[in-house]
């Protein structure tokens, strides 16, 4: 069978695995972190494990589960498990002797291995294993009951007299007793006399206690309204979120759709530029602008101070600012046209890349000394009456503006000859205009009035 | 025909327990008569029988003791030894002493004593030695038993009641990824390395990558519990590590759901069955190819050799959350898996299968 390619083939993916195991493993050991010196730590149990050696007597006098915990503690250096602790406990409460547990567990496979002494433990596990074999452990028992004998008398007497003391004590608590009784009675006796002051309380009592029951009732009732206001406020929630997730999925496709089209205006706008410029190198190339802009540059200095700053908007490739600098001007040039730029930064001139429009706009009022102007930038009526609108503005009185119509095809078609440049520039209301021909490019030179 | 289930303990969530109560319920719908015997039972919801009244209770040489061999009870084998009725093995596997030697000599006892019945449950003869896995019935056939008497059945479990909870996330930890492991606090659960694969992991490009661990340790191995915190310490994983000891039911299903895998390195399993709680609940894995491992997980997990170190596993981390394809494929190939050998409708059709080709019915 062909394996599906669009399955992960598992074995050459273990293989790419070891490959990066075996990189990540030449480049570096793994992180270790040098642990702070602990203090020697004390056992938290209280199992005291390095100890191995008992006496029996240590470990018999407990009873019952202490008894049973300890000797696992001692003997199997744990605490009891539920299951041997419930058995042992079981053998206990059917007689068998604290001797025999502690033999159980000692000589048990885990009890081995851990090996604990337990002094004069074995001679007594041994009898009291005897004691339970058939017919041996009868006469075993005899034995050991005989053995014990005297011991058995002296805990006898022992016994009669512990439980002498205990009747003395008996008959004083009794005594005590019988006092606190009567007292009882007495107490007993002013109660029922209280009685029917008691019952006067109980009726207020009762009353307050029907009270707390109605105000209860009605606590109920708001709380069932409140929560059916809750519900009623999730249910309407519901919807809110609904469009409150909508909105946001939609903000988000508006947001996406803003970031492409603004990509893909960036895009036109570069190819525009390119467009432009290329048209530009191809007017250069047909007929150089050079002879041109000297000349267009001598007359412009001719009416201004030598080093005079000419702001020149929409500058193209630099090959216009660079004449006026020729010329001993200073120039502020601007274009919006990145590859024009570019291109004049390469020849060594330096064009701001902005908006002359905004530029211009920017420009306090009187204090442009002398101002060029592109003809490009006259896009259509509304553009370039709100230009001429905002030189006249920001020139000082007197000073000169010359308007360049050099591209014959350029997208601003609105004045591409030195008739309508001259006739705009008189309709904005600047001085009488001079035209400065040359072969296919054309200047207007006005003043402001 | 009479079923006697024995073990040695019941409890609720115990692995053990789960199966006999899943075979109990099998059997019952099969139309047997079936009957829990345990010395120790709490929190079942059905009599629970002293054993010392299995013998009583089975009525003819017909009728069947299911003993859930997995510990050491000298009863249950003197019981068997004794008994005229037919006797079925149910082993669950005994963990090696090796593996607590350096922790607890309890331990150690208890697993030697455990393990040292196996030759005398293996010289019983009995009608049949059911292992959880192939890997467990090793202990039998390699002392003599013959495999005709031998059959696999995945243990009973409760994956289901596991699926069908809602998560309660409130304490699962965020990880990128969340790694998940589920187990006792064992020696033979490798825990230390698990936390040098993480180290691995986290210096492999994955910063934020987090470790859970959902399961007990008994105070008993509290030396080990400490020697996975100094792990933990002298590799600096301090912030990359959670443990929860008492995990409820909704608080492990959500840890199923939120991890990106389940990371289960342990030496020793007679069957594993987290990693049919993962396979079921769509959590892919990444496993070592130890005892009975490789085949309770099959192909559905990226299964590496025992001598994989932490940088093969940590790589195998890395590569397992970043690839949603392979993520996807052994998702897919877990859920059908789980589909197909774990689910409890195939239990119950193994073992009924089991029992007609023993001659049980």
């Amino acid at each position: 069978m062909k394996p599906d390619p669009a399955t992960p083939d598992l074995e050459s993916i273990k293989a790419e695995i070891r490959s990066a195991a075996a990189a990540a493993r030449a480049r570096a050991p793994l992180p270790r972190v040098d642990p702070a010196p602990r203090a020697q730590a004390a056992a938290s149990d209280g199992i005291e494990r390095e100890r191995l050696d008992y006496d029996v007597s240590e470990l018999t006098g407990l009873d019952h589960g202490a008894f049973v915990d300890n000797a696992y503690r001692a003997l199997l250096k744990r605490n009891p498990d539920e299951g041997g602790a419930g058995l042992q406990l079981h053998l206990l409460m059917t007689g068998a002797d604290k001797t025999e547990i502690l033999g159980n567990l000692r000589w048990s496979a885990e009890g081995r291995h851990i090996g604990a002494r337990v002094r004069r433990l074995r001679l007594r596990y041994v009898l009291a294993k005897l004691s339970r074999l058939p017919l041996v452990g009868y006469p075993v028992g005899w034995l050991l009951a005989l053995l014990k004998l005297p011991a058995m008398l002296r805990d006898q007497r022992l016994l009669q007299a512990a439980l002498c003391e205990r009747a003395s004590l008996l008959a004083m608590a009794q005594a005590t007793l019988q006092r606190q009784l009567e007292q009882l009675e007495v107490a007993q006796r002013g109660l029922v006399a209280q009685a029917p002051h008691r019952d006067e309380q109980a009726r207020q009592l009762a009353a307050r206690v029907d009270a707390v029951e109605r105000a209860g009732a009605e606590l109920r009732t708001d709380l069932q309204a409140a929560a059916r206001e809750r519900a009623d406020v999730s249910a309407a929630i519901e919807p809110l979120r609904h469009y409150v997730h909508t909105t946001h999925h939609w903000l988000t496709s508006l947001r996406e759709g803003m970031v492409e089209l603004e990509a893909a205006a960036t895009r036109e706008q570069r190819r525009a530029d390119e467009l432009v410029a290329a048209l530009v190198a191809h007017e250069a190339a047909q007929e150089s602008p050079a002879q041109a802009h000297r000349d267009w540059a001598a007359t412009l200095a001719q009416h201004l101070p030598a080093g005079a700053l000419v702001m020149d908007l929409g500058s193209g490739d630099g090959a216009w600012p660079a004449a006026l600098i020729g010329q001993g001007l200073a120039v502020a040039a601007v274009d919006a046209n990145a590859v024009l730029v570019a291109r004049a930064q390469a020849r060594g001139i330096h064009v701001a890349l902005g908006d002359p429009a905004a530029v211009l706009a920017r420009c306090a009022d009187a204090s442009v000394i002398a101002l060029s102007l592109s003809a490009t930038l006259l896009g259509d009526a509304v553009t370039a009456a709100r230009l001429f609108d905002e030189a006249r503005r920001a020139m000082a009185d007197g000073a000169p503006l010359l308007l360049r119509v050099e591209t014959g095809a350029a997208p601003a078609a609105l004045v591409n000859d030195a008739r309508t440049a001259a006739a705009w520039l008189q309709a904005a209301g600047f001085g009488e205009p001079r035209t400065l021909a040359a072969q296919a490019r054309v200047a207007v030179l006005v003043h402001k009035r | 025909m009479r079923f006697a289930m024995l073990a040695p303990g019941l409890a609720p969530h115990d692995a053990v327990s789960n199966d006999a109560l899943g075979m109990c319920a099998a059997l019952r719908a099969a139309g047997h008569e079936v009957s829990l015997f345990a010395p120790h039972a709490r929190g079942i919801a059905e009599p629970v029988l002293d054993p010392h009244r299995i013998e009583g209770w089975l009525r003819s040489a017909d009728d069947c003791v299911i003993y859930h061999y997995c510990v050491g009870w000298d009863f249950a084998l003197a019981l068997l030894r004794r008994l005229r009725a037919r006797r079925i093995v149910r082993y669950h596997n005994i963990t090696p002493p090796d593996f607590f030697a350096d922790w607890s000599p309890g331990y150690v006892a208890a697993c030697q004593e455990g393990r040292a019945q196996l030759d005398a449950f293996a010289a019983l003869g009995c009608d049949l030695y059911l292992g959880d896995s192939p890997y467990n019935l090793e202990d039998f056939t390699t002392r003599g038993v013959p495999a005709q008497r031998c059959a696999v059945l995945a243990p009973f479990h409760e994956v289901e009641q596991l699926a069908g909870l809602a998560p309660d996330v409130r304490r699962i930890p965020d990880g990128a990824p969340l790694l998940l492991m589920v187990g006792r606090i064992a020696p033979n659960k490798n825990y230390l390395e698990l936390i040098d694969a993480l180290a691995a992991s986290v210096a492999m490009d994955l910063p934020n990558a987090h470790l859970l661990l959902i399961g007990k340790l008994d105070p008993n191995l509290a030396r080990y519990g400490e020697a996975l915190q100094e792990r933990i310490a002298m590799r600096g994983m301090q912030a990359h590590v959670s443990w929860l000891q008492d995990a409820n039911g909704t608080e492990l299903r959500a840890a199923f759901e939120r991890s990106r895998m389940l990371v289960m390195l342990s030496r020793h399993e007679g069957f594993c069955v987290p990693l049919v709680e993962a396979m079921a609940l769509g959590t892919p894995v990444v496993a070592l190819a130890t005892a009975a491992m490789p085949s309770t997980l099959g192909d559905a997990g990226l299964l590496w050799p025992e001598d994989a170190d932490a940088w093969l596993i940590g790589a195998s981390i890395a590569r397992l959350h970043a690839d949603d394809a392979l993520h996807a494929q052994l998702r897919a190939r877990g859920q059908a898996r789980y589909a197909a050998q774990y689910a409890p409708a195939s239990l119950a059709r193994r073992l009924q299968q089991i029992l007609a080709e023993h001659a049980f019915t």
